[in-house]
C-alpha cells in the first residue's frame, strides 16, 4: 500500500502547473467571452499548452490510473473551461473514436490528439434529431461526434461543421456555461448515422463520469482554498474570521470532504487500472460522492464568505458543481446502480 | 499510489474473520442483551494472538505492523464482532499496553505486556474525568510525590474495561500549577489500597464493553509505576490518539461492511408488492450509502496505519479527518441499514439496531466530532 505520489509525478504536475498558470488570466477572458471566435481562440491557446504536458497520454492509455486524476484535478482547479473544452471535447472524443480508428477517416486524428484543433461530442438521447443542450465546444468546434440511436442501439459517426450545421445550429449557453457549452439542433443527419460504429451508451458514460469526478476535486478544492485564504484575511473583531467556530468547523468539514473525496476518487482509478473486480462499483461511489460533496462544499464555502462568495470564482463553481451531479451518470442513477451492482443485478 | 493488500495480509484478514464467526460471534447477541463483557471472548482473542498483534515476539507479540493491526480490527468488525468487544479490545491493546510497550522500562514491559498480549490480564487507560473530558489539559487528578511513592486522589469517568481492568495506565497530574506539562502517567494494579472502580454504566451501545469511574483515594503508587518521565503525560496521550484513530476505527468500518452485507441479503429476501424490496430503487439507494461511506472510510484509515508505518511523526491532521469522518458520515449508512430492514430492523434478532447503537460511538469516544473539527480548523 502506498498512498504517495512519487517525485516523477509530482515534478510533471508542477510543472504541468507552472507553465499554464502564468497565462491563466488571459487565457480566462478569452474562455469567457461572448464572441465564438475570441472562445476558440483561448481553448486552443490553453490546448497548445497542455499538450507540451503528459496531460493527454495519461487520459488517453487505455486504463488510466490515480495519475491521470492528479492532473485532472489541477487542471479542473485551475480553468473549468479549458478543463471541460479539453475533456468533454477533444478527449472525449478520442477516446471513443480510438478503438473505432479503423472506421474513420485518420487524417483528423493526429491535429486532434496534438491538440491543435477542437472536437466536440453530442449525444441524443432519444432517436431523431432534437434540440441539445451542454454540447462542448459545440459553438466553435472542427469536428463533431454525434451518437444516437437507431433500432439497433446506438451508433457514432465523425462530422464536420458544415455537415452537422454547427454554425446555424448551435448557439452558446448562458454564463456561466457559455460560450464553452452551447445549445445545439443538429441537421438530420440518419443517412450517416446508419453508417457509424455501434457504441455501449456505458462505455460514453463512463468516461464522462471520469471526467466528472476529476472537475468535482478541483471545484471542492478551490472552494476550500478560496474559503480558507478569505476568513484568514477578513477578521471578527480581533481575531481572524478562521478562529470562529461556526466558520473554522464548517472549513473543517470541507477540508474532510475534500479528502475523503479525494481518497475514494484516487481507490477507483486505481482499481480501474488494475482492472479490479469491483471497478464499475468503485466508479459510480466516487462519481455520486464527488459530485454530491462538490455541490455541498461550494454552497457551504460561499456560506462561509457572505456576499464576497458571490463574487468571484465561486459563484461560477457553484452553478458547474450542480452540472457535475447531472452529466455523465447522473447522481441518484449512479447510486442505483451502485445498489444494483451489490445485488448482483 | 498502490491501494492493494500483501496476498499474506489478505489471508491474514480472511483467517481473522474465520476465526471471530466460528469462536465470537455466535456469543456477542446474548452478551449485549445482557450488557456483559465476554471474559471467554477476549481470552480467545488473546489465543488467537489478536490482543499482542504489533508487539515484539519477546512480549508475545507477532511485531505486526500497523496496517496489517488495522486490518486485524477491520476483519472483527465483518465478521460481525459486536462494537462493544472490539472497544474492549482497543482499549487494552491501544491505549494500554501499547503506551507501556512504547514508554515503559524494560521491566515495565516484562511484567505487563506478556500478560495482556495473552489476554490473562486485562487493561485500561484513565484519562477522562467526571469535570474534563475534552479539556485533557484540566484533569485534576493529582498525584503528589512523597519520599519513594506517589499518592493518587482524584477519579476518572467513562473508563472502558475500568470494572474488569488487571492494569490502569492512569494519567494525572504532578504539578497541579501547570496545564499540559504539568500531566504525567503512572501504572495502577487491581487490588492497590485506595484504588477502586464504579458500578458498570448502562450505556446506549458497546454494551459488552464494561465503563466505569476508577476512584482514587490516597491511593499509593510506588515510584517505579510512573511511565515515562515527570510531565511526560500529555505527550504520550498524543500519541494514544493516533490508534483511536486509525486502529479503534478499524471496527466501526469493518462492521459497516457486515451490516452491508446483510443487507444485501435481506433485499434479496425480503419481499413486499410482490418483489424483494431489492428491485425498489429506493433500496438501491440505501445500499449505496452504506458502500460509499465504507470506501471512503477504509481509504483515511488506512491512510493513518501507512503513515504510521513510515514513521511520519504525530500525523494530527490525517487522523482528525478520518475520525472526523467516521464518526459524522457514518450516521445516514447506519440509519440506511435500519430502516431497509423496516421493523425488523428495530428488532434486536437482525443485529443492525446494535450495530446503530454502536456505531454512535464513533463521534464521541476518542475525542469528539467537535473536537476533531478544532484540531482539523488549526491545523488549516
Ligand atoms: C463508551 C465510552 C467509552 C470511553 N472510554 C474511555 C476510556 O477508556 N478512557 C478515557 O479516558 N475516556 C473514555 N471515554 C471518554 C471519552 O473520551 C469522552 O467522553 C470524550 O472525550 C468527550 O468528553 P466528555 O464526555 O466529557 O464531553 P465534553 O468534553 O463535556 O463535551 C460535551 C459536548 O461539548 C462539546 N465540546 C467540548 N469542548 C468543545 C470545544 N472546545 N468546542 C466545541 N465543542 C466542544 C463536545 O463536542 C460535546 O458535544 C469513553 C467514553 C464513552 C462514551
Amino acid at each position: 500500500m502506498d498512498f504517495e505520489w512519487t517525485e516523477e509525478e509530482i515534478a510533471m504536475a508542477e510543472g504541468f502547473t507552472r507553465t499554464l498558470s502564468p497565462q491563466l488570466g488571459e487565457l480566462e477572458t478569452r474562455l469567457n467571452s461572448s464572441e465564438v471566435k475570441l472562445a476558440r481562440e483561448g481553448v486552443l491557446r490553453g490546448f497548445g499548452l497542455i499538450s507540451e504536458s503528459p496531460y493527454c497520454s495519461l487520459i488517453l492509455r487505455e486504463r488510466q490510473g490515480p495519475t491521470s486524476l492528479l492532473f485532472r484535478e489541477r487542471l479542473s482547479y485551475l480553468s473549468p473551461r479549458l478543463y471541460f473544452a479539453l475533456e468533454m471535447g477533444n478527449l472525449l472524443f478520442l477516446k471513443i473514436v480510438e478503438p473505432l480508428a479503423q472506421f474513420f477517416k485518420a487524417d483528423y486524428y493526429d491535429t486532434l490528439k496534438n491538440l491543435r484543433s477542437v472536437a466536440s461530442v453530442l449525444v441524443l438521447e432519444a432517436e431523431g434529431v432534437g434540440p441539445i443542450s451542454f454540447v462542448p465546444n459545440g459553438a466553435y468546434a472542427d469536428l463533431f461526434l454525434l451518437i444516437a440511436p437507431n433500432q439497433k442501439g446506438y451508433k457514432a459517426s465523425v462530422f464536420d461543421q458544415l455537415e452537422i450545421g454547427a454554425s446555424t445550429e448551435s448557439t452558446p449557453m448562458d454564463w456561466p456555461f457559455g460560450p464553452i457549452f452551447s445549445h445545439m439542433r443538429p441537421k438530420e443527419l440518419p443517412y450517416r448515422l446508419d453508417h457509424g460504429v455501434s457504441l455501449e451508451l456505458g462505455t460514453l458514460r463512463k468516461i464522462q463520469d471520469q471526467i466528472l469526478i476529476g472537475a468535482s476535486l478541483g471545484s471542492i478544492k478551490r472552494a476550500f482554498e478560496e474559503a480558507r485564504d478569505f476568513t484568514k484575511a477578513k477578521r471578527r473583531g480581533d481575531r481572524p474570521l478562521i478562529a470562529c467556530q461556526e466558520v473554522g468547523f464548517k472549513l473543517a468539514e470541507i477540508f474532510t470532504l475534500l479528502d475523503a473525496s479525494r481518497h475514494l476518487a484516487l481507490r477507483a482509478f486505481w482499481a480501474e487500472e488494475i482492472a479490479h473486480r469491483e471497478k464499475d462499483v468503485l466508479l459510480f461511489c466516487a462519481k455520486a460522492f464527488c459530485a454530491e460533496s462538490s455541490e455541498r462544499v461550494l454552497s457551504e464555502a460561499i456560506q462561509i464568505m457572505g456576499k464576497d462568495g458571490f463574487e468571484g470564482s465561486l459563484k461560477e463553481l457553484y452553478l458547474f458543481s450542480k452540472l457535475f451531479g447531472v452529466l455523465g451518470t447522473p447522481t441518484e442513477r449512479a447510486r442505483v446502480n451502485i445498489g444494483g451492482l451489490l445485488l448482483g443485478a | 499510489m498502490e491501494f492493494s493488500l500483501s496476498p499474506e495480509q489478505m489471508t491474514f484478514k480472511e483467517q481473522v474473520i474465520k476465526f471471530a464467526r466460528k469462536e465470537i460471534v455466535p456469543r456477542c447477541g446474548e452478551h449485549d442483551l445482557r450488557g456483559e463483557f465476554d471474559f471467554q471472548s477476549f481470552r480467545k482473542l488473546g489465543e488467537f494472538g489478536i490482543l499482542g498483534l504489533h508487539f515484539p515476539e519477546e512480549y508475545g507479540g507477532s511485531n505486526a505492523d500497523v496496517l496489517t493491526t488495522v486490518i486485524a480490527g477491520e476483519a472483527l468488525g465483518e465478521a460481525g464482532v459486536d462494537g462493544g468487544l472490539t472497544l474492549s479490545y482497543g482499549a487494552h491493546t491501544f491505549l494500554c499496553a501499547d503506551t507501556i510497550l512504547t514508554f515503559g522500562t524494560e521491566e515495565q514491559r516484562q511484567r505487563y505486556l506478556p500478560r495482556l498480549s495473552t489476554g490473562e490480564w486485562i487493561g485500561c487507560m484513565g484519562l477522562t474525568e467526571p469535570s474534563a473530558g475534552s479539556d485533557v489539559a484540566s484533569i485534576k487528578t493529582r498525584a503528589t510525590k512523597r519520599g519513594d511513592h506517589y499518592v493518587l486522589n482524584g477519579s476518572k469517568m467513562f473508563i472502558t474495561n475500568g470494572p474488569v481492568a488487571d492494569v490502569a495506565v492512569v494519567y494525572a497530574k504532578t504539578d497541579m500549577d501547570l496545564k499540559r506539562s504539568g500531566i504525567s502517567c503512572f501504572l495502577v494494579e487491581k487490588g492497590t489500597p485506595g484504588f477502586s472502580s464504579g458500578k458498570n454504566l448502562l450505556k446506549m451501545g458497546v454494551r459488552t464493553s464494561c465503563t466505569s469511574e476508577l476512584i482514587f483515594e490516597d491511593c499509593r503508587i510506588p515510584m517505579e509505576n510512573r511511565l515515562g518521565g515527570e510531565g511526560e503525560g500529555w505527550i504520550m496521550a498524543l500519541r494514544t490518539v493516533e490508534w483511536d484513530r486509525s486502529a479503534l476505527l478499524a471496527p466501526f468500518i469493518g462492521g459497516m461492511t457486515y451490516v452491508l452485507k446483510k443487507c444485501i441479503r435481506y433485499a434479496k429476501e425480503r419481499y413486499q408488492f410482490g418483489r424483494p424490496i431489492g428491485e425498489f430503487e429506493a433500496t438501491k439507494n440505501k445500499l449505496a450509502d452504506l458502500k460509499i461511506f465504507i470506501e471512503a472510510a477504509r481509504m483515511l484509515c488506512y491512510r493513518v496505519a501507512w503513515a504510521k508505518d513510515k514513521g511520519r511523526p504525530l500525523n494530527h491532521l490525517e487522523a482528525a479527518v478520518a475520525k472526523l469522518f467516521v464518526g459524522d458520515w457514518s450516521l445516514v449508512p447506519a440509519n440506511s441499514a435500519l430502516l431497509l430492514h423496516g421493523g425488523y430492523g428495530y428488532c434486536h434478532e437482525y443485529e443492525v439496531e446494535r450495530y446503530f447503537r454502536d456505531s454512535r460511538l464513533a463521534p464521541i469516544g476518542g475525542g469528539t466530532s467537535d473536537i476533531q473539527k478544532r484540531i482539523i480548523q488549526r491545523l488549516l
